[in-house]
């Protein structure tokens, strides 16, 4: 560190930027890995950091860390079908067919291209909207959380397949799933464990991703020995990198859709990861009549992208403003950030204008370089559907298990190992008998969020069975508004005469 | 000569090499917790007297079940191994709950350090008829609800205070984590919480200068007297100072001895722990009030942390045993009919009075 902080500013911000997007990027690579691992095994080498002078250079590397992750996080999703996060998996759903169908390099340039733009995008609207996020955050309030995370439930009846009974058993399915461990009124009890300590804390997101669409992937792939894959030139990769970049001009709407959906997801500190880009591929299935997805939309890539980064952003506001973080990956910034003297929430960090600076170039410097850079690398990265899996999916799938027993430290490692193999085992039949599986993981990572926003609701307003206020509908426009739109998307959603989305 | 010259060398090599080890600091959280993060200010300053004498620390976090996972890992796997520290937490749910604790006792440890925290009250200025408080932390905030019970309801029995409590607040329930429930007060929907010194300054900042919000009290810091004021914020009044002053009469009953109780269990709930015949107990502590003694490390854990005190060695393990011998089965009894009328499945752990 000492080397670096001897040179001058300039090249010691071209190191971090190269370090935090090369890092950040390389670990998006990785299946199943994501921002909150990245950000996770910086704890390993914070301490480098602190001295004077190098802590700013954190704020430059971290933060160029989260936004080049998401970025690199599409990569798995589309060219193996394993998704890098949970919320990658969207972009996965028509991403990995269209790879399969000899356009990986449309894809991807399409999928980092959104990503890119909307982070840059969002991230100066919201560096503007510092100064009002106060008024904001007053405006949004439990019952609005609830009102938006019902629409994003409701959206689940929109991704479900032709089958809509085998569909309503993944949701309740994915619901049930989510029941287990501790209760949501948190209070300390804990539900349908069957007396195993280890489901006190519910089923890591992780493994569910992984198990339902990781390894079953991967087995399949085995199985196959090689891709069904349409080989094309490096005239035609070229050209499928452009294409990729026109189709989002040519659905900018869609694109800034998913944009805001991400953004006001990210705002909301109650709602986890992976909200935003399912609840915007839903939205973009729904405004999508008589089209079909699941087999290679590029809408429904550019549909999910968008809410990718801008959700970063959103999940920044308050974590830097108030001391809230959006979510996981915020909440472990913000501990490393405070771990190296920064009073993150207060106006001591607002008002250091050097943490300030270090903060929006390192986010849209490190957003804007490793979208470059990615695109530049995609078609060369995308030939790995060329090579004979045989070569790779086995490592791929080693990988993917270590990635998953490494996150708990091995500490529960054949738990997880018996969860993980139980998972995969479900994916598979799911796959096989065409149960929705990514319905499944929404209403998993939605249920939560639900089940707890109703628990508050009743508490708030109705109270004791009594009628606490008759106000709460024109009180909270938004949450009425909501609730009326969720009703009539689940209604939408399960009257559609054919499904529209052709995955399982 | 040479000889003897030698034998020094490999003796002084030897020496060292046995004295240099690394610890394994087991922090029954995930990174950004409350207690992970206290854990990380403490070792940045510790580490460094840790080195002069030759050793290192290794945070590890260990977040299942709300940290009892790394309770009973201390208990069992790490039972013969002097290299691994335990930070204390849920010492209450480990007398409120009766399974899984595979022979996890921490009386049965030997503390090295500790600091007594405090927790502030805040509440809106403009309270409604019937203000919504969160309770929503289950364990955490039960106690933090209870003392504004009492606030308002005076001193009472335990059973006409279970009364009283139901009629005083609405209690909602289900904030995910504290993240949530700041939001939550900020935008209105809860109009009493409670949070730590470091948050007052930061997330509420806006709120008090405006006169939307006041610290309303400090739960106190546990002493050889009661609980006395908090040091970290002199002008919020400790709970006993403001009840009195409210109520022209001290706290006294059953409830309040319960709720008394709990906030000295979670007031040094955040000490580091080994097993018996340690040997090295005394790098340990020693490595630790060499820390208290340096100023400039002093200096920067106050900041971060609060100007809160710290205990350590044979002071700290009198002030835990008082406190744990303190609890007789009337007051758990006490706890537990009160943890179960805000809605917690509490029930006595058996082995406490073994």
């Amino acid at each position: 560190m000492e080397l670096i902080l001897q040179q001058s500013v300039w090249i010691q911000w071209a190191i971090m930027l190269t370090l935090g997007c090369v890092y950040g990027g390389l670990i998006g690579l990785i299946p199943s890995a994501g921002p909150g691992k990245a950000v996770i095994l910086l704890y390993s080498i914070v301490a480098i950091f602190d001295t004077a002078g190098a802590e700013y250079l954190f704020i430059l590397f971290s933060i160029a860390t989260v936004v080049s992750c998401s970025v690199g996080d599409s990569f798995a999703g589309v060219l193996i079908g394993i998704p890098g996060a949970s919320g990658a998996a969207a972009t996965m759903v028509d991403g990995f067919p269209l790879a399969k169908q000899g356009k990986a390099s449309y894809a991807l340039s399409a999928a980092i291209f959104c990503s890119t733009v909307n982070g840059l995008l969002f991230g100066i609207l919201g560096f503007m909207l510092f100064p009002f996020y106060r008024e904001i955050g007053s405006v949004i309030g439990t019952a609005e959380i609830v009102g938006l995370v019902c629409c994003s439930f409701a959206l689940i009846s929109v991704v479900t397949t032709k089958h809509t009974f085998r569909s309503l058993i993944a949701i309740s399915l994915g619901c049930a799933i989510a029941t287990i461990g501790w209760a949501p009124d948190g209070m300390g009890d804990y539900r349908n464990t069957f007396d195993w300590e280890y489901l006190e804390d519910g089923v890591s997101i992780l493994i569910i991703g992984v198990g339902l669409f990781a390894l079953p992937e991967l087995i399949q792939t085995l199985k196959d020995k090689e891709f069904d894959i349409l080989y094309i030139d490096n005239k035609t990769h070229n050209k499928q990198t452009w294409q990729g970049i026109t189709a989002v001009w040519k659905h900018k709407w869609l694109a800034l859709m998913g944009g805001v959906i991400g953004w006001i997801t990210g705002l909301m500190p109650a709602t986890g990861g992976g909200i935003g880009d399912w609840a915007a591929y839903s939205a973009t299935v729904g405004l999508s009549k008589g089209e079909k997805f699941g087999n290679g939309n590029i809408k429904g890539i550019i549909g999910s992208e968008g809410a990718n980064n801008s959700g970063k952003i959103g999940a920044l506001l308050p974590t830097v403003m108030f001391g809230i973080p959006g979510g996981k990956v915020f909440a472990y910034l913000m501990s490393l950030w405070i771990y190296l003297g920064f009073d993150v929430g207060t106006d001591t960090v607002l008002q250091d204008t050097k943490f300030m600076d270090h903060l929006f170039w390192g986010y849209m410097l490190g957003t804007a370089i490793t979208g470059f850079v990615m695109i530049m690398t995609a078609r060369h990265l995308s030939k790995i559907v060329y090579i004979n899996p045989m070569y790779w999916a086995l490592p791929m799938m080693l990988l993917t298990i270590y990635t998953v027993l490494a996150s708990s430290g091995f500490i529960t490692l054949w738990e997880d190992t018996a969860l993980l193999i139980l998972l995969s085992f479900f994916g598979v039949m799911m796959k096989k008998y065409k149960f929705s599986r990514p319905a499944l993981l929404m209403a998993f990572i939605l249920f939560p969020s639900i089940e707890k926003g109703i628990i508050q609701l009743k508490d708030l307003y109705f109270y004791n069975g009594l009628y606490i206020t008759n106000d709460i509908w024109w009180e909270h426009p938004i949450l009425t508004i909501c609730l009326i739109i969720s009703i009539l998307l689940i209604f939408y959603g399960f009257t559609q005469k054919n499904g529209r989305i052709d995955y399982a | 000569m040479n000889k003897t010259i030698l034998a020094v060398m490999i003796t002084a090599f030897l020496t060292t090499t046995a004295a240099a080890e690394q610890f394994t600091y087991i922090v029954p959280s995930s990174p950004d917790g409350g207690i992970a993060k206290h854990a990380q200010q403490v070792t940045k300053e510790w580490s460094k007297f840790l080195a002069k004498k030759g050793h290192s620390l290794n945070l590890r976090y260990m977040k299942q079940q709300k940290g009892k996972k790394a309770a009973t890992e201390f208990a069992t796997t790490y039972k013969d191994n002097p290299l691994v520290i335990l930070q204390s937490k849920g010492i209450i749910m480990f007398m409120t709950s009766n399974k899984g604790w595979k022979g996890y006792d921490p009386r049965n440890y030997v503390p090295i350090f500790g600091q007594k925290t405090g927790v502030f009250m805040l509440a809106k200025s403009d309270l409604p008829k019937k203000p919504a408080i969160n309770i929503g932390g289950g364990a955490e905030t039960i106690v933090d609800a209870m003392g504004a019970v009492m606030m308002e309801c005076g001193n009472m029995s335990v059973s006409k205070m279970l009364d009283c409590q139901k009629d005083t607040y609405r209690y909602i329930k289900g904030w995910q984590g504290s993240g949530s429930r700041r939001k939550g007060y900020l935008a209105g929907d809860i109009q009493i919480t409670r949070d730590a010194f470091k948050n007052i300054g930061s997330t509420y900042k806006d709120e008090i200068k405006s006169g939307k919000s006041v610290v309303w009290f400090s739960h106190g810091i546990a002493s050889a007297n009661g609980l006395v004021d908090d040091p970290s914020i002199n002008s919020a009044p400790s709970f006993p100072t403001l009840f009195t002053v409210n109520w022209k009469e001290a706290p006294k009953g059953a409830y309040y001895n319960a709720y008394k109780k709990m906030i000295e269990l979670r007031s040094t709930s955040k000490y580091i722990m080994v097993h018996q015949k340690n040997p090295y107990y005394e790098d340990l502590l020693g490595s630790f009030n060499e820390m208290i003694n340096d100023k400039e490390s002093m200096k920067k854990l106050n900041k971060k942390l609060g100007a809160y005190p710290w205990a350590s060695g044979v002071e700290l393990k009198k002030t835990l045993d008082d406190i744990y011998s303190s609890v007789d089965k009337k007051l758990l009894k006490d706890i537990q009919t009160i943890r179960q009328s805000f809605g917690e499945k509490t029930k006595i752990n058996r082995n406490f009075f073994k």
